[in-house]
C-alpha cells in the first residue's frame, strides 16, 4: 500500500486520538524506525494491523473504521491534489470517472500496481451503480471514499452495498443514491 | 510537551511540502516521458522512412551504374552492327547473283564475269573474317547484357550465387575485352600467369575489375586533357603471398589529393562533374572485395598516377 494512505491515516489518529496513540500503534505494528512517505509502498499488513487497532481504541467495527477513515480519505486526498479535484463539476461526474482519471493520475504519481478496478455507470437521474474489484477487498474504504467526495460536493446521499465480496461474491456492487 | 507537539507538526509540514514536491517533479517527469515516447515512436518511423528512401536511392544509383555498364557493350555491338551493315549489301549482291544463277536468269559465263566485276570491289576473305568476329562480339555484347541484367535482378531478389573458381588472369581479361572500347586510346600491360585461382562470383569480380578500369581510364583522359601525358597507361600486375594474390592496377592518370583517399569508397563520392560520376563505382568494388574475403587499396604513384591493389584469397582446391 502506498505511503499516502499511511500519511493519511497518521494524520486522523494524530488529529484525533494524539500523538501517544500514534506511537503506540506504531510500536505495535511496524518496524523500528519506521517513517511513512507518500511515493513509497509499505507492506499491507502494516495497514490492516493499524486499522485494526483502530477500530478497536474506537470501538468500531472494522467496516465502520474503514468507511470513517476513507471518508477522510477523500478530504485528505481533495486537500493535496486540489487541480486534478477541480477539474469536475459535480459529484456525479467525478466518480463515473474514478478508473479513467483518477485512477490514471494516481498511476502517473505513484506507480501503484495494484489499483482497484471501479466500474461505475450512471443507472438514472439520482443513481450511480459502482461495481468495485480488488483482491484487498478494501470496498469499506471506497464507500468512505465516495461518502467524502459527496461531502465535498455538499451533497447528501445514500449508498448500498448488495452483493460484496466478503460474501463470497467476486465483485461488490455498490447503489449509490444522490439527490 | 507542547514544543514536541509543534516540532513535530513542523517536521509533518516538511514532510508533506517535500512530498508535494515530490509529487510535482514525478508528475511533470510524467509528462516528458510520455512527450519522449511519442517522438521517440516518430523518430522511429523517419528511421524507417529513411532506411527505405536510402534503398530507394541506392537501386536508382545502381540502375544508373547498371545503364553505364550496359552501354559498353552497347556501343560495339552498334559499332559492329554498322559493319555488317555496310557488309549487308556486298553479301546481298553476292546472294542475288546466285540466286538469279540457279534461277536460270544467268549462264554460267554472265555468273563468272559477274562475280568477277563483284570481287574487284570487295575483299571477300577480309569479309568472311570480319563476319566471323562481327558474329562472336555481337554474342558476347549481348551475354554481357543479359548478365548484367541478371546481376540487377540478383539484387532486387535473393541472391541466386554464381560461386566458382576461376583463373585471375581470366576474370582481367574479360574485363579488359568488355571495356575494348574504352581501352583503345590506353597502352594497357597485362602481366598475368596462368593457373592462379581464385574462387567466388565470377561475374561480381569482373564487375569489380571493370570499375577500376573505368576509373583509371578516366584518370588517364583528365591528366590527358590537361597535358600532362601524351599517352595514358595501365599497367595490371599479379603477385602472390602465401595466402593471397595482389592485383595492381597501375596508371598514369591525373591522381587523387591524399585527403580524399579516406572517403573513395564511400558510396556517392565522387570527384567527377555533375552527372559523371555516381561515386558508386569504388563502393561496389568494396562490397564484392569484402563479400570475397579480399580488400582493395589505393595509393599515389611516387612519379604520376595511382595503384590499386586488390588483395584476394586464393582458391583453397
Ligand atoms: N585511378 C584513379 N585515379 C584518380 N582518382 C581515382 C581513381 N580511382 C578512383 N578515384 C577517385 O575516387 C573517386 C570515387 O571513385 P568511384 O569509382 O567510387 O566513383 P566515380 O568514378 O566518381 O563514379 P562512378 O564510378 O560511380 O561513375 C573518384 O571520383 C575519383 O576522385
Ligand atoms: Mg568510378
Amino acid at each position: 500500500m502506498k505511503g499516502i494512505i499511511f500519511r493519511c491515516l497518521e494524520e486522523l489518529v494524530i488529529n484525533t486520538k494524539g500523538m501517544d496513540v500514534w506511537e503506540q500503534l506504531l510500536e505495535k505494528h511496524c518496524p523500528e524506525d519506521r517513517v511513512y512517505v507518500s511515493a513509497r509502498s509499505y507492506p499491507d499488513e502494516e495497514l490492516v494491523g493499524l486499522a485494526t487497532s483502530v477500530s478497536q481504541a474506537l470501538n468500531l467495527s472494522m467496516p465502520e473504521t474503514l468507511k470513517a477513515f476513507g471518508t477522510y480519505l477523500f478530504g485528505f486526498l481533495a486537500k493535496r491534489h486540489t487541480s486534478i479535484v477541480e477539474e469536475f463539476k459535480s459529484f456525479e461526474q467525478l466518480i463515473i470517472s474514478i478508473d479513467d482519471v483518477i485512477h490514471q493520475e494516481v498511476q502517473k504519481l505513484y506507480e501503484e500496481p495494484n489499483l482497484p478496478t471501479i466500474e461505475a455507470k450512471i443507472y438514472d437521474e439520482h443513481t450511480i451503480h459502482l461495481v468495485y474489484r480488488s483482491p484487498r477487498k478494501l470496498c469499506f474504504c471506497a464507500e468512505g471514499l465516495i461518502y467524502g467526495c459527496a461531502e465535498h460536493f455538499n451533497k447528501t446521499i445514500k449508498i448500498e452495498h448488495p452483493l460484496c465480496m466478503h460474501n463470497g461474491e467476486k465483485e461488490c456492487l455498490l447503489k449509490i443514491t444522490h439527490s | 510537551m507542547q514544543n514536541y507537539y509543534k516540532a513535530y507538526l513542523r517536521e509533518k509540514a516538511a514532510r508533506d511540502e517535500v512530498e508535494l514536491l515530490l509529487e510535482e517533479k514525478t508528475s511533470k517527469l510524467y509528462a516528458l516521458n510520455v512527450e519522449l515516447e511519442k517522438k521517440l515512436t516518430i523518430l522511429q518511423q523517419q528511421q524507417i522512412a529513411v532506411v527505405q528512401s536510402e534503398k530507394m536511392a541506392t537501386l536508382g544509383t545502381l540502375s544508373a551504374g547498371v545503364a553505364h555498364e550496359i552501354n559498353n557493350p552497347l556501343a560495339y555491338l552498334t559499332c559492329n552492327l554498322e559493319t555488317f551493315a555496310h557488309y549487308k549489301d556486298d553479301i546481298n549482291s553476292y546472294l542475288t547473283l546466285m540466286s538469279r544463277y540457279t534461277e536460270g536468269d544467268l549462264t554460267d559465263e554472265q555468273l563468272i564475269d559477274q562475280l568477277k566485276t563483284l570481287n574487284q570491289g570487295i575483299n571477300t576473305r577480309e569479309l568472311t573474317e570480319d563476319l566471323e568476329d562481327i558474329a562472336n562480339d555481337c554474342q558476347e555484347g549481348c551475354g554481357r547484357i543479359s548478365e548484367i541484367i541478371k546481376n540487377l535482378l540478383d539484387f532486387a531478389k535473393p541472391k541466386q550465387s554464381d560461386e566458382s573458381i576461376f583463373e585471375v588472369k581470366e576474370v582481367i581479361e574479360h574485363a579488359i575485352k568488355l571495356l575494348e572500347n574504352k581501352l583503345k586510346q590506353v597502352h594497357l600491360t597485362s602481366l598475368s600467369e596462368e593457373g592462379l585461382f581464385i574462387s567466388g562470383s565470377k561475374s561480381n569480380i569482373t564487375q569489380a575489375f571493370i570499375n577500376i578500369f573505368v576509373n583509371a581510364v578516366q584518370a588517364c583522359e583528365e591528366a590527358k586533357e590537361k597535358g600532362l601525358i601524351s599517352q595514358s597507361k595501365i599497367t595490371v600486375t599479379v603477385n602472390q603471398t602465401e595466402s593471397e594474390y595482389i592485383i595492381e592496377f597501375c596508371d598514369n592518370g591525373i591522381g587523387i589529393p591524399e585527403d580524399d583517399i579516406s572517403h573513395i569508397f564511400e558510396p556517392f563520392y565522387s570527384t567527377k562533374p555533375l552527372g559523371e560520376g555516381t561515386g558508386m563505382g569504388l563502393a561496389v568494388v568494396y562490397g564484392i572485395l569484402s563479400n570475397h574475403k579480399g580488400s582493395i587499396s589505393l595509393v599515389n604513384n611516387i612519379d604520376n598516377g595511382v595503384t590499386v591493389q586488390v588483395k584476394l584469397p586464393k582458391s583453397k582446391q
